[in-house]
């Protein structure tokens, strides 16, 4: 009967229909009260609507009663999870196991429940709990692994019982034949290496049951690993030197150790030198001979010579000359890969310093390029071979585009070659790159390069003109994507910017990595519902962390697969502690901030609320903080003394951990001068201290140091408000006056038409951080003096105080007055003619010009000009009405 | 030249090189990690000796009886990184670890690119699904099969597969 009636319940919750899934509940629960099952589906119904609190003490109650039946558990396992209170889950189980100590299963359920909470010593108990009860061998392993999980977290101390003990067990494991699995003897080797007993490990992986694993080739690794570590350099050779000759002379792993070993026999015993060499070199002529003989030829032997040259060059043992010799051959069998370049950087680093000798080897391979063939597949390999030489060339800082002059020279050459290379490219699939893209990649490589040095717009417009019609012919190409996404900042679009980046389906753990590309800096642009939509869905990922990586876990113990355990753990927490997560918070909050506080009273509340702990600032939170950004996804011929392209396509600096110390610094100051349960001036004076920190502002731009400044010393000028003495209150008098928020503002510059950059909208985004804070401090103030006048004492103190309040008020209200002047010169600057202004300005470019002649050319950068010029101008429409709204108030 | 090794969780932050290419699908964290926790062995990455990721494999090993096959999930290369004969080197490996009958994947009819390099690897059509891949276009695909050294009588494949239509519906529980 109870099913017939719970069915429906069961439906309702399913399909998310919790309000009907509560109103079900409640008609249950009033026929019978106690129904501890049902308890629970309403606690999951709840979490689910929102009611948390509703929520944990109905789970409370179903605790309680120390439920042993499995849908109940299970019901209240989902919501206790929903609700975040994993521990809760622990003792639920334990409960259950214990009144039940034959039921395997909800054992099962309470070590899990502590796998999922991180409890090792828990888990460990219960696992021997389990493995006594119920005597098999995978719970015997799982009090090890959470022993020696013990050990890893307790590393550095000695002595380091947890391992000691895991290993103990483990040996005896082994002698009474209880290992049987490969993952078993990887437990026992996590064990043994986490120890530092390396030679113990390589004799357990050199007995039988060693030997067997050896079928799995991260094993195998291991094994060659362990012989180099402990100096095992025959064997290391030994091995090594088989797998490339008889199995696989591509595996780079096995040449390195095969180079390491032979080195380290060299230097033990240098009369074998003139032997060993030639043994290398015969191994390296073998397999090359057979590369040459097999269907796809395998770069590894070839890749071997140059490495072991260059391991005989750090000696002085191999002449350059030779050397070179061998690259020019492997650019000539090579070079119709994309990877060659890739591939050769060490190598010409290494061997290539003298200007001369630099241009006559770019001549040597250029020579080696065939783009004259007919044949249309010849000719196609030949451009990537152009194009390594080109890339080859960038690297060796040798491409001669110093002037601006033979800088555009270059891009308008790397242009054609890129034309030249499209016809081939007719039939090429949607989703595959056009041959010559890379050309147009190095070309703005080039252009962004220049306008770094120039601040001439024209060249990021050109860029952008280039990659857009590139992009057109070439639509997944990403790294065209990437590039775009960067200039677009650059110039201050975060429209288009976004426009881009939403077609790159970026989703789950690209999150973490990649959305920095697009919001890093990019508040500044003003365009707040876009950024904040975008970081609210990209802190998705970090909810999915806190629910699926856990059961991934979990899953990996059922499975006892011991060698992934350790590495989920770091995944988990390499999520849990990224950077990136509280650098999405401290942005939500700011643009919450603006968008709240459109009446002083309201900033006041948002920040008296605001939560302070996600914000964190001290250095050793901080230190724990794990940067998961991917910054290597651009393509990047830079040579490696030069400032790579990621860092110069960048609107700012990279925000890092003193960036997050100032923001939070100052987010949390707000939060306590605002919240009248705070006391203590303590954070204020952490955000002063940090502000006059060199080492701290070399992280962050002058706006920001500002910004820091003028909130500490507000709220600090507040703190002594607040006291009835005298001297105090003159001393807070003092700091109130102190903050030259106008002069600020005063100092700003609108935006001309030459002047449309990050940098002028992030100034812009100062000046009204400035005043909207300002403006929510001095209804601070307001509150804090009135608070004061309770005491109806009329002193000339509480005068001046009252002066320096109105005085503060009206600087901030001259702010608003001075922002929204500057504000519309700029709206002025981004009217229509704007366009025509700037494509006039290209057209009769000293160097650009030429390319604007066509039509078609101008046609593009007309395009591009009037998006452009439409973002720009809702940016500062958006600040302006952020301004407007509040003024009419002020 | 490449460093086979494989996949660790931690992959996920640097594998975009390969993931940003379209054909690349980028899956939720459950879905790679419940492959390295149960098929450790059947998931490896390549990168280079500068250590970026040039490409990887997923596989699983699954079915009963002379249905025990291997499964690839998932196989891409990076744009830079094809034409080294880096898939095959990465399809051999799910060849050898199991001894399974054969070795079975999905592809799109459409994918003639991808379809010929299977073949290649030694690879045909066992049977053609109706509407296999949904979406705003719905595609139908290929189930491609090779059978391993111990379908001696090579059992588990078939001529013509390209025929042979089914329904998604109809597929083995463990497609």
């Amino acid at each position: 009967m109870a099913d017939r009636k719970l069915r429906p319940l069961y439906e309702a919750i399913d399909e998310g229909h919790n309000k009907e899934a509560l109103q079900l509940a409640n008609k249950i629960l009033k026929k019978t009260p106690d129904f501890v099952l049902v308890k629970a589906l309403k606690a999951l119904a709840l979490v689910r609507s929102g009611k948390e609190d509703e929520a944990s003490d109905l789970c409370a109650q179903v605790k309680a009663a120390q439920p042993i039946d499995e849908p109940t558990l299970q019901a209240a396992t989902m919501a206790y999870k929903e609700v975040g209170q994993h521990d809760q889950i622990v003792h639920l189980y334990e409960a259950a196991a214990k009144l039940q100590p034959n039921n395997e299963e909800f054992a099962n359920h309470w070590f899990m429940a502590m796998v999922r909470g991180k409890d090792l010593k828990g888990q460990q108990q219960a696992a021997l709990k389990l493995h006594k009860s119920f005597k098999n061998n995978k719970y015997l392993f799982w009090a090890i692994m959470s022993l020696a999980l013990q050990g890893e977290a307790a590393k550095g101390t000695t002595p380091n019982l947890s391992y000691t003990l895991a290993e103990r067990m483990m040996s005896k494991a082994l002698e009474e034949g209880k290992v049987k699995q490969t993952e078993e003897i990887r437990l026992y080797l996590l064990i043994l290496i986490g120890q530092g007993k390396r030679k113990e490990a390589l004799v357990l992986l050199d007995s039988d049951i060693g030997q067997k694993c050896l079928l799995d080739p991260e094993v195998r690794q291991i094994y060659v690993e362990l012989m180099t570590e402990t100096n095992e350099w025959n064997r290391a050779l030994e091995v090594s030197r088989k797998v490339l000759s008889e199995q696989n002379s591509d595996d780079w792993i096995s040449w390195k150790a095969y180079f390491d070993a032979l080195f380290k026999q060299i230097a033990e015993d240098p009369e074998s030198e003139q032997r060993k060499l030639e043994e290398a070199k015969a191994l390296i002529e073998s397999t090359k001979k057979s590369a040459l003989e097999a269907s796809i030829m395998k770069r590894g032997p070839f890749m071997a010579e140059l490495e072991l040259d260059l391991r005989l060059k750090q000696d002085n043992k191999i002449d350059g000359a030779t050397m070179l010799e061998h690259i020019k051959a492997y650019f000539d069998r090579f070079g119709t890969k994309p990877c060659c370049f890739e591939d050769l950087q060490p190598y010409v680093n290494a061997v290539l310093d003298d200007t001369q000798e630099i241009s006559s080897f770019i001549n040597d391979i250029r020579s080696l390029v065939h783009l004259e063939s007919e044949e249309t597949g010849v000719k196609i390999k030949n451009i990537q071979k152009d194009i390594n030489v080109y890339k080859l060339e960038h690297y060796l800082n040798t491409s001669g585009a110093e002037t601006e002059q033979d800088a555009v020279k270059k891009v308008t050459e790397l242009w054609a070659a890129y034309n030249n290379a499209l016809p081939l490219g007719k039939t090429l699939e949607k989703t595959e790159r056009q041959y010559g893209d890379d050309y147009v990649v190095l070309a703005s490589h080039i252009l962004l390069k220049k306008y770094r040095e120039t601040k001439d717009m024209a060249f990021i417009l050109h860029a952008l003109v280039l990659l857009e019609s590139a992009l057109a012919k070439s639509i997944y190409n990403f790294q065209f994507k990437m590039l775009l996404i960067r200039l677009y900042l650059i110039i201050g679009s975060f429209d288009q910017a976004h426009r881009i980046f939403s077609t790159m389906d970026v989703k789950h753990i690209q999150f973490d990595t990649l959305t920095h590309y697009l919001t890093d800096g990019s508040m500044s642009l003003g365009q707040f519902d876009l950024l904040a939509e975008t970081l609210s869905v990209a802190c998705s990922i970090y909810k999915a962390n806190e629910i699926e990586t856990p059961e991934m876990i979990v899953k990996a113990y059922q499975y006892t697969t011991f060698s992934k355990i350790q590495e989920f753990i770091e995944f988990r927490s390499r999520l849990d502690q990224s950077i990136q997560h509280t650098l999405f918070n401290i942005d939500l909050a700011r643009v919450e901030a603006l968008q709240t506080s459109f009446a002083a009273k309201y900033g006041v509340q948002f920040f008296a609320e605001l939560d302070p702990t996600v914000y964190p600032y001290e250095d050793e939170k901080l230190s724990q903080l794990s940067d998961n950004r991917d910054y290597g996804v651009m393509t990047d011929c830079t040579p490696k003394e030069f400032t790579s392209i990621e860092e110069l396509s960048r609107p700012s600096k990279r925000t890092n951990p003193n960036w997050i110390k100032i923001q939070s610094l100052i987010l949390r100051t707000m939060h306590n001068v605002c919240d009248s349960k705070c006391e203590g001036l303590e954070i204020a004076s952490e955000l002063k201290a940090a502000v006059t920190n060199e080492a701290v502002i070399k992280d962050v731009t002058e706006q920001e140091v500002f910004l820091g400044r003028f909130v500490a010393d507000v709220v600090l000028g507040i703190n002594h408000l607040k006291h009835a003495e005298a001297s105090q209150q003159q001393k807070g008098i003092e700091l109130l006056n102190s903050c030259n928020l106008s002069s600020f503002i005063t100092s700003q510059k609108a935006m001309t038409d030459s002047t449309i950059s990050w940098d002028y909208f992030h100034q812009t985004l100062a000046g009204v951080e400035g005043v909207v804070y300002g403006s929510i401090l001095s209804e601070v103030i307001k509150r804090t003096l009135s608070l004061g006048k309770k005491k109806k004492s009329d002193s000339a103190e509480t005068t001046d105080a009252v002066k320096a309040a109105q005085q503060f008020h009206s600087m901030v209200k001259d702010g608003f007055i001075e922002l929204q002047k500057k504000t519309r010169q700029s709206k002025d600057t981004v009217k229509p003619q704007l366009q025509k202004v700037l494509l006039k300005r290209s057209t009769e470019h000293g160097t650009l010009g030429e390319f604007y002649q066509t039509k078609d050319h101008q046609n593009l950068l007309s395009d591009i000009l009037k998006r452009l010029a439409n973002g720009w101008s809702s940016s500062v429409q958006s600040y302006l009405e952020e301004i407007d709204k509040r003024l009419q108030k002020f | 030249m490449s460093q086979l090794r494989r996949f660790k969780a931690t992959d996920l932050f640097s594998f975009n090189n390969v993931n940003l290419d379209v054909l690349t699908e980028t899956y939720n964290i459950s879905f790679y990690l419940q492959y390295l926790a149960r098929w450790p062995d059947l998931f490896s990455v390549q990168t280079t000796a500068q250590g970026n990721v040039m490409g990887y494999v997923m596989g699983k090993a699954e079915g009963t009886g002379k249905n025990w096959h291997g499964h690839v999930t998932a196989i891409t290369v990076g744009p830079e990184y094809r034409r080294l004969g880096l898939a095959d080197g990465m399809m051999d490996l799910l060849e050898e670890v199991y001894d399974a009958w054969f070795v079975d994947l999905y592809v799109r009819v459409s994918n003639a690119v991808a379809i010929g390099m299977y073949r290649k690897f030694g690879y045909s059509v066992y049977r053609r699904v109706k509407n296999y891949y949904a979406g705003t276009i719905d595609e139908d695909g290929y189930d491609m099969r090779k059978p391993l050294k111990r379908d001696k009588k090579r059992e588990t494949i078939r001529e013509n597969g390209e025929n042979v239509l089914v329904n998604p519906e109809d597929l083995d529980s463990w497609r």
